[in-house]
């Protein structure tokens, strides 16, 4: 009872700001909207729609990431924890709400976004698709990455910071894979071990992809650890 | 001026006084260090153990025994200034086989080559020459001519291998796509015109001279990329269009460098990462000020507007490019004995010191990039205001489509590396890359320039918008 | 209405070596006014967070009928608190800010259209927090406090930003919750604010309770049974005063303060020397004169207070 209040009133915090109304707008559309783009400038588009996908989900995971600061960051400026804790003095609960409503509300617009880009895929790009879409694994992968996010925002309480942060632990590991050249085997271990890179192999068509998300999950639980001990610890 | 002077002491005392200027410093120095060093530690050269050659061409031939003459009128179309047309003889049609060739280049002349080993060349005025190609035994001599009847000699060199095939080749060398660190290569279609061939007659075979994949990474020996198919079209018996990509030669002769030869550069390319660091600071010292409004406080103790954001930017520039110089003398320093011990040393990798003009640039540089991005993120700052909104579009712009880009294809990794403000890592080159790829590579200032046009429009945007909008 | 009173035992904070709060206890009953009074720096604002289980106390207990912050399943049906009025999104509609925080306790969307009438915000419950003024935060925040109609208001500096109008509705609000049985702490770095409204003051000094007594025992503790005499003739008065074993302090161009004759001998004194006054009577002392000769050396900020 406590907790669906919590739920009901952090969802209210949610859709009453007109700035998390157009990142959820952005969460929905941009997958669709980045196929669009991509498959316009392209001269030979690829036709596998996982790759499709994989582009869309870089920019739809900016827009996962600045909902998440968003609204675990306005919590420390302004300082709404000291309302929200005095309305819920139990910081787990309010945690806990907090997660919720930012988990389902990033899993459906994306599971929506995605589903509508399959659904295109085909018009766009003139022809049938290849590969077999992972829908589910898509939105799964994004609301992890707002977890992470969430839970990074937490603990250093500065959307800004947390963005930053948040953005180096997802793409830092990629640009060194990119830019450093090295040994298969060692840029197959990073590519295994680090957050995105071993949540997008998730979205891939190769089997066993769960276990890339387990990995990507596990970084979410530790960030949220980390947030809880955080936010529970320090005063208000 | 005096009024400047005070903005500037005072913006210095507020950026020095914040805590999050040295956070931002630290992330600045740490993740360049950090690229820097796994540059430096995890990629290994064998070059100066192993001779690095390319052989890969479309060759029309026939067979030949004893001594013999090969000449043909050549005109070549311009598909880069190292692309290769002319007369070969070889050991036969397997990539890497001992060979001897004479060729026409649009940008360096008549040159005459050996098993990749050897390179005589002669200037020539642009446009058709004539070719010879006389063997005796192992010995052959390359003459060229303007009109087949006055014969230069270009030439003796002398080839290891039984000469057995003898005919006419072009190549033309793959184009380098660069961004960072990472070169990819696309082939490129050269094609030319070989009239009044001697001999002529039936007897003419089409072969791919095709290298067997490399195990070697991208971005490690002399560039490559898998061919497109070449052909040969006769006109009559003795006049042939030939098409063909791909080179000939070795690390170091007819325009083949080696991809990472550029070592200052490898060791300074942690920049790249650091730029996070950069773009903190940048932002974080006006999106700060109008978070906590003590923007308000700022203009009204400064009523212009435009001294405060010149005297912020001056601050920013300085203190970034003062830290970043630091930081790129001690990447150097550091990186130069690491990439030593993983075999990047002479007489393939030069080691020049820190004081020769071009390494002096590259560190100058690398501190240089750092400080505009700091500055360019301060102008999307004000325009934008919002410190988790500026974040966002600097990072997304900056980090996340560079780096998805170059993981993607070669055409948007090049878009990136020419027209983005990244453009500007191109200071940090101290090897001309431009006989690879002169069509695509940005040159030094080139690239540069890109970079401080973004930083001066984003400064003129942010002045504008700031005189036009309540604080 | 239930009656509950606000207990803190021996309340310590500190933070790095500076002690914010030290060895603080007080009762605050219901029924009345109780003001919570010092400078800026004093730890008004760090009990009351610690009352709101916010920040944690380093040592000691804060209780708010009987029970700590924390074990309320509903607090704000019971408890209802004025912290921050800048603790308001800018981008939130008036009405959604309180919406949400309603929605935390149970409390029925109707409530928040009567409290945004009780505060007069009717008109801004659409409008954005970003574009009010100080006031109307402020006005939002009290809103908030009274969304679940609790039997304890805990309210920082309420005045503040008020215009003259506000501050008269903030103190007939406030004597009327009182009146009901409700238990009210106010906390004001400025005791005037307080003289009209408090029944009941805790005056706080560099962490440590100064003074916790009625406001009426407190006056007349300083004010004793002084006289204060109105003359044109100074010199005169007190020569004459003196004469009858008077000890007279004096206090302005044209006052003294007399002690050790009532007013009907001082009046007779000076009548009888052929003195001129204007007027003889008890003396009052203002409650800004008794704090600031109680907490001079206590203030921790003296250059800001």
């Amino acid at each position: 009872m406590t907790l669906a209040r919590a739920v009901l009133a952090e969802w209210t915090k949610m859709r009453t700001l007109p700035s998390n109304v157009a990142a959820m707008a952005a969460l929905t559309v941009l997958m669709t909207a980045t196929a669009a783009v991509v498959t316009a400038v392209t001269d030979s588009p690829s036709r596998d729609i996982t790759v499709l996908l994989r582009t869309g989900v870089h920019a739809t995971q900016i827009a996962a990431v600045a909902l998440a600061a968003a609204m675990l960051g306005a919590e420390f400026h302004p300082r709404l924890i000291r309302v929200t804790l005095a309305m819920q003095p139990r910081r787990r609960v309010v945690l806990a709400a907090k997660t919720l409503v930012l988990s389902a509300t990033v899993l459906v617009t994306t599971l929506a976004g995605t589903v509508v880009t399959v659904l295109v895929a085909p018009a766009l790009l003139g022809a049938e698709t290849l590969g077999d879409p992972a829908v589910v694994e898509t939105a799964l992968y994004l609301a992890l990455v707002a977890l992470l996010t969430a839970g990074v925002t937490a603990a250093v309480r500065h959307a800004g910071t947390a963005i930053g942060l948040a953005v180096t632990a997802l793409y830092g590991p990629y640009m060194i894979i990119v830019l450093v050249p090295m040994s298969p085997s060692l840029s197959d271990h990073i590519q295994d071990t680090a957050p995105m890179t071993a949540g997008l192999s998730a979205l891939g068509t190769a089997p066993g992809g769960w276990s890339g998300l387990a990995v990507l999950a596990a970084y979410a639980v530790a960030a949220l650890i980390a947030g809880a001990a955080v936010f529970k610890a320090r005063d208000a | 001026m005096t009024a400047f002077y005070r903005a500037v002491v005072a913006e210095w005392t507020k950026l020095r006084t914040v805590r999050s200027t040295g956070l931002a410093l630290l992330a600045m120095i740490g993740l360049t260090m950090l690229l820097s060093l796994l540059a430096a530690t995890l990629s290994t050269s064998t070059a100066n153990d192993a001779r690095l050659s390319v052989d890969q061409f479309h060759f029309v031939h026939r067979p030949v025994t004893g001594d013999a003459t090969v000449t043909a009128r050549v005109s070549q179309s311009d598909t880069g200034e190292w692309a290769k047309a002319g007369l070969m003889v070889k050991e036969g049609t397997a990539s890497g086989s001992s060979y001897a060739a004479i060729m026409l280049t649009p940008g360096h002349g008549v040159r005459l080559q050996a098993d990749a080993r050897t390179e005589v060349s002669r200037p020539s005025a642009a446009g058709p020459r004539w070719l010879r190609l006389r063997w005796t035994g192992q010995s052959v001599t390359g003459y060229e001519s303007p009109d087949g009847v006055t014969w230069n000699t270009v030439g003796t060199v002398a080839v290891a291998g039984r000469l057995s095939e003898a005919g006419l080749f072009v190549a033309s060398p793959p184009r380098l796509h660069l961004l960072g660190e990472i070169p990819r290569y696309e082939a490129v279609p050269g094609s030319a015109t070989f009239q009044d061939v001697a001999p002529d007659g039936p007897g003419w075979r089409d072969t791919p001279v095709v290298e067997p994949p490399s195990g070697a990474a991208v971005g490690e020996g002399v560039p490559s990329a898998p061919p497109l198919a070449g052909g040969s079209r006769w006109s009559g018996t003795a006049m042939v269009t030939v098409t063909g990509s791909g080179d000939i030669g070795g690390a170091g002769m007819g325009g083949i460098n080696l991809t990472d030869l550029d070592r200052v550069r490898a060791g300074l390319s942690g920049v790249q990462f650091g730029l996070i660091g950069a773009i903190a600071l940048g932002a974080l010292a006006v999106t700060a000020e109008f978070r906590t409004g003590t923007i308000r406080t700022t203009f009204a103790a400064r009523p212009g507007r435009g001294t405060v954001l010149a005297a912020k930017s001056l601050v920013v520039a300085v203190v970034v490019f003062v830290s970043g110089l630091a930081l790129a003398v001690a990447a150097f320093l550091i990186t130069r004995p690491l990439q030593h011990a993983n075999g990047y040393h002479a007489p393939i990798y030069p080691s020049p010191a820190l004081t020769s003009p071009p390494v002096l640039r590259a560190v100058a540089g690398a501190a240089l990039f750092l400080s505009l991005i700091a500055v360019f993120s301060l102008a999307v700052g004000t325009i934008v205001r919002r410190t988790a909104g500026a974040v966002v579009i600097l990072l997304t712009g900056l980090v996340i489509v560079p780096v998805v880009a170059a993981g993607t294809s070669g055409s948007a990794a090049e878009v990136v590396g020419r027209f983005t403000p990244l453009a500007g890592l191109s200071i940090l080159q101290t090897v001309e890359l431009t006989p690879l790829s002169n069509a695509v590579v940005t040159g030094v200032w080139a690239g540069f320039a890109v970079l401080c046009g973004y930083t001066a429009a984003a400064l003129g945007a942010a002045f504008w918008i700031l005189n036009r909008r309540d604080a | 209405m239930p009656s509950l009173t606000i207990e803190a035992r021996e309340l310590v904070k500190t933070y790095g070596r500076t002690v914010a709060v030290d060895h603080l206890s007080f009762t605050v009953r219901p029924g009345l006014v109780t003001g919570f009074v010092g400078p800026n720096g004093a730890g008004k604002s760090t009990t009351l967070r610690m009352l709101l289980a916010l920040d944690r106390p380093d040592s000691g207990t804060a209780l708010i009928g009987g029970r700590p912050y924390r074990d309320y399943r509903e607090p704000a049906r019971t408890v209802g608190a004025l912290l921050d009025p800048e603790a308001v999104h800018p981008g939130r509609r008036a009405a959604d800010h309180l919406l949400w925080m309603a929605q935390y306790n149970g409390i029925p969307r109707r409530r928040v259209g009567e409290v945004l009438a009780i505060t007069g915000l009717e008109s801004a419950a659409r409008k954005r927090a970003g574009g009010f003024s100080l006031g109307m935060r402020q006005r939002l925040g009290i809103a908030a406090a009274l969304l679940g109609d609790p039997a304890v208001l805990i309210l920082d500096e309420p005045v503040n930003g008020l215009d003259p109008e506000g501050i008269r509705w903030i103190r007939g609000l406030l004597r009327s919750m009182a009146a009901e049985g409700r238990t009210v702490l106010i906390s004001s770095h400025l005791m005037g604010e307080l003289q009209d409204t408090a029944d009941h003051l805790i005056v706080l000094g560099r962490g440590r309770v100064l003074a916790d007594t009625s406001v009426r025992e407190l006056l007349d503790l300083t004010s004793g049974s002084r006289i204060e005499v109105s003359t044109s003739d100074r010199g005169g008065a007190l020569e004459a005063l003196t004469g009858a074993g008077a000890t007279v302090a004096v206090t302005g161009a044209e006052t003294l303060t007399v002690d050790g004759l009532d007013t009907a001998r001082v009046a007779a004194v000076l009548s009888a020397a052929g003195v001129p006054f204007t007027g003889v009577g008890p003396h009052r002392a203002s409650l800004e004169d008794v704090y600031m000769a109680m907490t001079r050396e206590h203030v921790t900020f003296s250059a800001l207070t």
